[in-house]
């Protein structure tokens, strides 16, 4: 099975081919780049510096609402701060972190390709982000959106032009360079492959890197034909959307809600994907159930595309409809558990090295499951109706978007981040970083569950008083997220330049992106690069010779 | 499971001249690229049919409110929309063969059809 490449071809490595490369330094990191693995750390810095701004907001949330009084801020800004928190967190720094960072540096390294498929495209698609950033958040100069992320028209048509124009324009360019983020990824995964290695043999990001550009390339576009309507609707005086002439609101809801849901898987399955590639490594044995992992990722894309309206039980949906709509999003339970359910199957009985990336990754499954099985609860429509638009809400969706994407993201970078920089990121501190984020997180938006069902409205600025004391909790909770970060930048920054040397391959890992050198050269490899079947045979006899023999560059230079 | 997670022979066995080639030559993958995005630029326009027929379902205008549906003159510009694309592509083979006249007569069509289409457009806001 592994013999399918002639054999009777020279044996000689070829030289290096680096000439016309310039070095890495500072500098390339700001340039127009086309090596895809400085634009994945452009895309992975860039989006880290909003998450940072992001979490800076959510602070401002989370002090207003630490007494049950308008004091900290106006209500009016208090809009304006979920609003750009939301957006700012959703496609400025999970989305571009997830697919645009990860996905740039590990997809061509992992397929053994020399570059994306269109390498100047995915400079274009990087660029597009800072000035869309920079416009969302340059709004608080102006007038900011405050119709939260949702942009629901009537609201958002009568809330200030200029802040809701500058939410459109940043989220369409954002939504642009997604979608050509997918494009290059889909034409990488399908056409770029190394020769020899076929599909079923990749590592699992790449199945669900391919998954996730499915979803942008067929749902993005259609949030962008909602966001044009919208934009007449608030600028030409149309009526799409707009009740007052005519126009239907739940139109909006449904293009929205047609992207907005699969945004989600396309938030949590390059973090799917990874973590199916740090668990094996790290617990020392083969992944469980490949294809069932790599299919489910498939399953998922398919059965996220239909199952929007589950957004909308509340919104006058028809019994029928929302029936489908709650069975389906029901279904998705089961893809979702197949992967979480091979995820403990691979770590059971394993030889845990529990650093810091296992520590994120395990926090990862056990945050995500959390978040998944309020996601079941909330799919049920009688449920549904009471808890729409109330913190049990907020508390799902960041147990799936912090407790599973945030959690997920950092354990990648824990886990490549030898590999991006060609150095060690201290585990003493990575540690202290864990057990700050896993208790701020917890802390957080563990007891919003207890306010949603006691009836605790979102999105308003001031509550009744009953609440006081635990909202108080959850505020401590977000500013010891707030100073968790501290120590992982400080341990990143640090290590960037003082960091103890990276081997090639500190986790004795066996896919391909190992196999050379850390940080890799602009050409990724020195000759061909090797051709790995089973990227997870760890524990296996075979694993284990061959993890000796190969060494990346070591391997070539002791051929030639 | 798999036996051989790497297969040194095998791998070494690849490393060959003709591999090298085909990865040092950037491969050309623009067709396969812009079919990919026209699969997601077809969706924007897919999402605004869907939209419409979605809001004709829900609507709560009364039936003489409902607006028409223009079918005569927006359906004459999506034709001569879609047949621009094979009369410049026309024009450009004519261009390759060295076809003078042809790319004259070819450019002159889609420029009368473009002066049809525009007058078309105003006629249709106009109303
Ligand atoms: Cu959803």
């Amino acid at each position: 099975m592994t013999q399918a490449i002639a054999e009777n071809l020279p044996s000689s490595a070829p030289p290096p081919e680096q000439g016309h490369h310039s070095p890495t330094t500072w500098r390339t990191f700001f340039s127009f780049s086309e090596d895809h693995k400085v634009i994945g750390i452009q895309y992975l810095v860039t989006s880290f510096v909003f998450y940072l701004i992001g979490g800076a907001l959510a602070v401002g949330v989370r002090a207003e609402l630490a007494t049950p009084e308008v004091d900290f801020v106006s209500r009016e800004l208090y809009n304006q701060l979920f609003t750009v928190h939301a957006t700012v967190m959703i496609f400025l720094w999970i989305v571009p972190a997830g697919t645009g960072g990860f996905g740039n540096y590990l997809l061509p390294l992992m397929i053994g390709a020399r570059d994306m498929a269109f390498p100047k495209l995915n400079a274009v698609a990087f660029w597009m982000i800072p000035p869309a950033g920079v416009l969302l958040i340059g709004s608080f100069l102006v007038e900011a959106p405050g119709s939260g992320w949702t942009s629901y028209p009537p609201l958002s048509l009568v809330n200030g032009q200029v802040g809701e124009m500058c939410w459109i324009v940043s989220v369409l360019l954002l939504g642009t360079s997604s979608i050509l983020g997918a494009v290059n990824f889909s034409t990488t995964i399908l056409k770029m492959r190394r020769p020899g290695l076929q599909l079923t043999q990749m590592p699992l990001f790449c199945w669900a890197m391919l998954s996730a550009s499915a979803l942008i390339l067929i749902s993005t576009p259609v949030l962008a034909g909602a966001l044009i309507l919208l934009s007449f609707d608030l600028m030409l005086g149309t009526n799409f959307f707009n009740p007052a002439g005519g126009g239907e609101p739940v139109v909006y809801q449904h293009m929205f809600w047609f992207y907005s849901h699969p945004a989600v898987y396309i938030m949590i399955l390059p973090v799917f994907g990874m973590i199916s590639d740090i668990l094996p490594v790290h617990a020392r044995k083969p992944i469980f159930g490949y294809k069932a992992i790599a299919y489910s990722s498939l399953a998922i894309s398919f059965l996220g595309l239909i199952v929007w309206a589950h957004h909308m039980f509340t919104s006058g949906t028809p019994p029928w409809l929302r029936m489908f709509f709650m069975v389906a999003t029901m279904i998705i339970a089961v893809p979702t558990g197949i992967k979480v359910f091979s995820w403990v199957a691979t770590i059971w009985g394993g030889k845990i090295r529990l650093n810091s990336a296992m520590l994120f990754s395990m926090g990862f499954v056990s945050m995500f499951v959390v978040g998944g099985l309020s996601g079941v609860m909330v799919a049920s429509v009688p449920f549904d109706i009471h808890v729409h638009d109330t913190y049990f809400i907020v508390a799902h969706l960041h147990y799936v978007l912090f407790g599973g994407s945030v959690f997920g993201l950092y354990a990648g970078i824990y886990h490549w981040y030898p590999k991006m920089v060609g150095r060690m990121l201290n585990e003493t501190w990575g540690k202290i970083h864990f057990v700050l984020t896993f208790v701020g997180f917890n802390l957080c938006f563990m007891p919003m569950h207890w306010l949603g069902l006691q009836g605790m409205p979102r999105r308003v600025a001031e509550y009744d008083p009953q609440f006081a004391t635990v909202n108080l909790i959850c505020t401590i909770g977000s500013f010891l997220l707030a100073i968790s970060t501290l120590p992982f930048i400080f341990n990143a920054v640090w290590c960037w330049v003082k960091g103890e040397k990276a081997p090639n391959n500190p986790w004795n890992a066996l896919s391909l992106e190992w196999q050379t050198e850390s940080p890799p050269i602009p050409t990724n490899w020195v000759g061909e690069p090797p051709l790995i079947t089973d990227p997870y045979a760890y524990g296996t006899k075979s694993g284990r010779k061959s993890i000796g023999a190969i060494r990346g560059s070591d391997l070539w230079a002791a051929k030639s | 499971m798999q036996t051989s997670a790497v297969d040194t022979e095998t791998t070494l066995n690849v490393a060959s001249t003709a591999a090298i080639a085909h990865h040092d030559e950037h491969p050309d993958f623009r067709i396969f690229g812009m079919i990919m995005f026209l699969l997601a630029e077809s969706m924007i326009f897919l999402g605004l049919f869907a939209a419409y027929l979605t809001f004709r379902a829900v609507s709560t205008l009364p039936e003489d409110q409902m607006p028409e549906l223009e079918l005569l003159l927006p359906g004459i510009n999506t034709l001569i929309l879609i047949s621009s694309s094979f009369i410049i592509h026309k024009a450009e083979d004519s261009i390759k063969e060295n076809d003078i006249q042809g790319v004259q007569k070819w450019f002159g069509i889609s420029a009368v059809l473009g002066v049809i289409f525009w007058r078309v457009s105003c006629l249709n806001t106009a109303t």
